[in-house]
């Protein structure tokens, strides 16, 4: 279960708020807060420790740049950091597919963490949305996009571990992720408001 | 979030390969002719389903506890971004971005909101290992993408002096909306000791909201021809002016523009 740090001192609702505000420590309360999940999405995302430790620290820079733009009222503050955290590893893996000939899927990861830790309240309600339109997926459409959203792996290289051809793959994500939204739409799941 | 006008399948199958990042060259030409907002709207909106997606499998996996060390590191470099950067016009408790001002908005206003990461390039500085690697990196980065960038914009760095520095070639900058990447070349722009100053790239695009995003802050370290990325803080979609302002350390959020080196104005077609 994902581990969310918490200081006793700290509101679940205001990290970003207060990182918008420039309060001392608030910075620290946002790495505390968020650390696991970031370093969950940019270890999935990337090829190497040495390339997730360059993104995390990337990740939280963006973070506290754009605190100011969150708007509670639109989203939880886990959606955001979220789909930060996703669209820089995603350009990094952009920009990296340009230079690399290779896209090999191998890491130089040690090991899986251990199971530890507990759920926060609020990453629990934000998943507690989704869990009931991903359900609605086929068994494929749901593989899929486990292995791509989750598990950070390139379309091309499920398409090798689930032998189902490339263009099988992608048209299963894109529609996949399709329904998803529209079955958010149908439960009113806000958008978030965030610029790029 | 609501999408404007009647939506394309076709243009959700791209939004939806671009949030997941897969999506192939002519693709990427295939996606301009869409109208760039709603485009980027409807990107917007499935990289929020891919985030909650990613929440929901992640609350069965296992945590995955940040490294001690990374973490020390982290909150180093926020004691950095908290002493350089400056509070932006955000009123307590509020947590909206600022309106829009007017469109006789110049320089001076308009980087007021903007600049909070300008004191990224500076904290990033320390983390990146090795300069020689870096600057051939880039070179082959900005190398390809002249060579795949169909909406590629370039122009000519122009001093704000010409009297002074007539015939002076002091490089270019080169960028690509669609990729959201671009790079400068300079020549000729003075070593700056980083200490007591530094350069900064402004990006003026009036299709977005007329106010110039910030494009980082950056140094010149040696004589000859230095390459720099662009760090667009925000969306970059129709650039007309990039901008080298001279600042302290760090950056600014409100430039006086006393010193305003170069600047380069893509023509408009």
């Amino acid at each position: 279960m994902l581990r969310v740090d918490q200081s006793p001192l700290q509101s679940i609702e205001s990290v970003l708020a207060q990182v918008a505000r420039r309060e001392p420590e608030s910075l620290n309360y946002c790495i505390e807060r968020y650390s696991s999940l970031v370093w969950s999405l940019a270890r999935r995302y990337s090829p190497s420790q040495a390339d997730a430790e360059d993104a995390v620290q990337e990740i939280f820079l963006e973070i506290w740049q754009k605190a100011d733009r969150f708007n509670p009222t639109l989203s939880a503050e886990t959606t955001f950091v979220t789909m930060i955290a996703r669209r820089r590893l995603i350009d990094r893996y952009r920009k990296q597919s340009r230079l690399l000939e290779t896209t090999s899927s191998e890491s130089d990861f040690d090991e899986q963490p251990d199971l530890t830790g507990s759920a926060s309240a609020e990453l629990m309600d934000e998943a507690a949305k989704a869990t009931r339109c991903l359900d609605s997926l086929v068994s494929n459409q749901r593989d899929i996009l486990r292995k791509s959203i989750h598990e950070g792996k390139s379309h091309s290289q499920i398409s090798t571990e689930l032998q189902m051809p490339l263009g099988s793959v992608k048209s299963f994500a894109r529609r996949g992720l399709i329904q998803l939204r529209h079955c958010m739409d149908k439960f009113s799941v806000a958008g978030t408001g965030i610029a790029s | 979030m609501s999408f404007v006008g009647p939506v394309d399948f076709r243009m959700q199958e791209l939004a939806a390969g671009f949030s997941l990042g897969d999506v192939t060259e002519a693709e990427l030409h295939e996606i301009k002719s869409y109208e760039s907002k709603i485009f980027q709207a409807m990107v917007e909106r499935f990289e929020e389903v891919a985030a909650r997606t990613f929440l929901t499998f992640q609350e069965t996996a296992p945590a995955e506890p940040m490294p001690e060390e990374l973490s020390s590191r982290l909150k180093k470099m926020a004691q950095g971004f908290n002493k350089k950067s400056a509070i932006p016009n955000v009123a307590k408790g509020s947590n909206i971005a600022p309106p829009i001002a007017p469109s006789s908005i110049g320089l001076r206003e308009i980087a007021a909101w903007l600049c909070v990461a300008a004191s990224i390039a500076l904290v990033l500085s320390v983390w990146i290992p090795s300069k020689s690697d870096q600057i051939v990196s880039l070179q082959q980065q900005r190398d390809r993408l002249i060579t795949r960038a169909s909406d590629l914009v370039r122009s000519k760095w122009e001093s704000t002096a010409p009297d002074q520095m007539q015939g002076f070639e002091f490089g270019e900058v080169v960028w690509s909306s669609v990729s959201q990447q671009g790079f400068m070349t300079i020549r000729g722009l003075p070593i700056n000791d980083a200490t007591q100053e530094q350069y900064q790239l402004w990006i003026i695009d009036p299709s977005r909201d007329e106010k110039p995003v910030d494009g980082g802050v950056f140094d010149i370290a040696s004589v000859g021809e230095s390459i720099v990325p662009i760090q667009a803080k925000l969306r970059v979609n129709t650039p007309t002016v990039f901008a080298i302002t001279v600042e302290k350390p760090g950056g600014v959020v409100v430039s006086d523009q006393k010193r305003l080196p170069l600047l380069a104005e893509i023509a408009v077609n």
